[in-house]
């Protein structure tokens, strides 16, 4: 009995691994902006997310340049294995991002599927009233890029 | 429950100490076999005749139900409350997160935070706009 206990707890754990995926923006949301005076946090879920038609919605919001520096490396590491991207860089750095990460876990059917997506936004490189200002947004839903991308639209 | 016993505890305690004095037959043992092994007697001398005879495993009764009505009891309240706790989680997770943290400050206030959303979504509207604006230019030149 404590053996199948034992190997229980293990596959939950991997399973747990496998969920997160090793993205590099993961690490941005460990609770080390909550804190911080110069960031905003969004975290959305469940029957929330749903009404928008995710399964989750996590943000990060930094006005301190530094940060957003490293915000950008995250979101870099983690586009070059995407599926698909639309980018713009400024000036040699990236201005905006919208990045198509793949699926959130393998699954047997269509129907289980599940979808990851990224935004990036630097307005420090905006044309129009720059200000100090680094956006990632990481979705999760079931729905397509298309629809996802009718969620920025006014 | 009825037991079904046909000595006092006078003859039981004389039938014992006759066994322990070698005094009796194979019937008399028989009997005293019988006597022991029902649960009704629990003096000291009716244990210690037990412990000699082999009855190893003979408790007093109301001391082991209760032991195990208070363990059953235990159990259930356990079982009610990992159940329990499971729903409540269940339920959470089905009724979702909506929080904010803004300057280290929290935020659970729904409307405040779609808002937050909304602001966010829009500017990635917008930029996205230009993106496209930019692409359909340059094909324009090319063209």
């Amino acid at each position: 009995m404590k053996r199948y206990i034992v190997i229980f707890m293990l596959c939950a754990y991997c399973a747990a691994l496998w969920a997160q995926d090793g993205l590099a923006i993961n690490a941005l949301f460990d609770g080390r902006f909550k804190q911080s005076p110069t960031a905003t946090e969004i975290l959305v879920d469940g029957g929330k997310a749903r009404a928008i038609g995710l399964d989750i919605y996590r943000s990060l919001t930094v006005t301190d340049m530094a940060q957003g520096k490293a915000i950008e490396q995250n979101v870099t590491h983690d586009g070059a294995r995407a599926k698909s991207k639309e980018v713009e860089y400024r000036g040699g750095r990236l201005y905006y991002g919208f990045y198509e990460l793949g699926l959130v876990r393998p699954v047997k059917t269509e129907k289980q599927a599940r979808y990851r997506y990224v935004f990036y936004l630097n307005q420090s490189l905006a044309n129009k009233t720059p200000q100090n200002r680094v956006t990632l947004i990481y979705m999760e839903s079931k729905h397509g890029p298309e629809k996802i991308k009718q969620l920025i639209k006014k | 429950m009825k037991h079904n016993t046909t000595l006092t505890e006078q003859q039981l305690n004389q039938l014992i100490e006759r066994y322990f004095n070698g005094d009796t037959t194979v019937d008399d043992e028989a009997l005293l076999r019988r006597e022991l092994a029902i649960d009704r007697w629990h003096t000291d001398v009716a244990d210690e005749a037990r412990f000699v005879l082999g009855y190893f495993s003979m408790a007093k009764p109301q001391v082991a139900t209760r032991r195990a009505s208070w363990a059953r009891r235990l159990a259930a309240a356990a079982c009610i409350g990992v159940l329990l706790a499971a729903g409540i989680v269940m339920l959470n997770a089905r009724r979702g997160q909506c929080v904010a943290w803004v300057g280290g400050q929290p935020i659970d206030d729904q409307e405040q935070v779609m808002n937050l959303i909304a602001s966010d979504l829009g500017n990635m509207g917008d930029a996205s706009d230009e993106l496209q604006q930019s692409m359909l230019n340059q094909l324009t030149i090319t063209n």
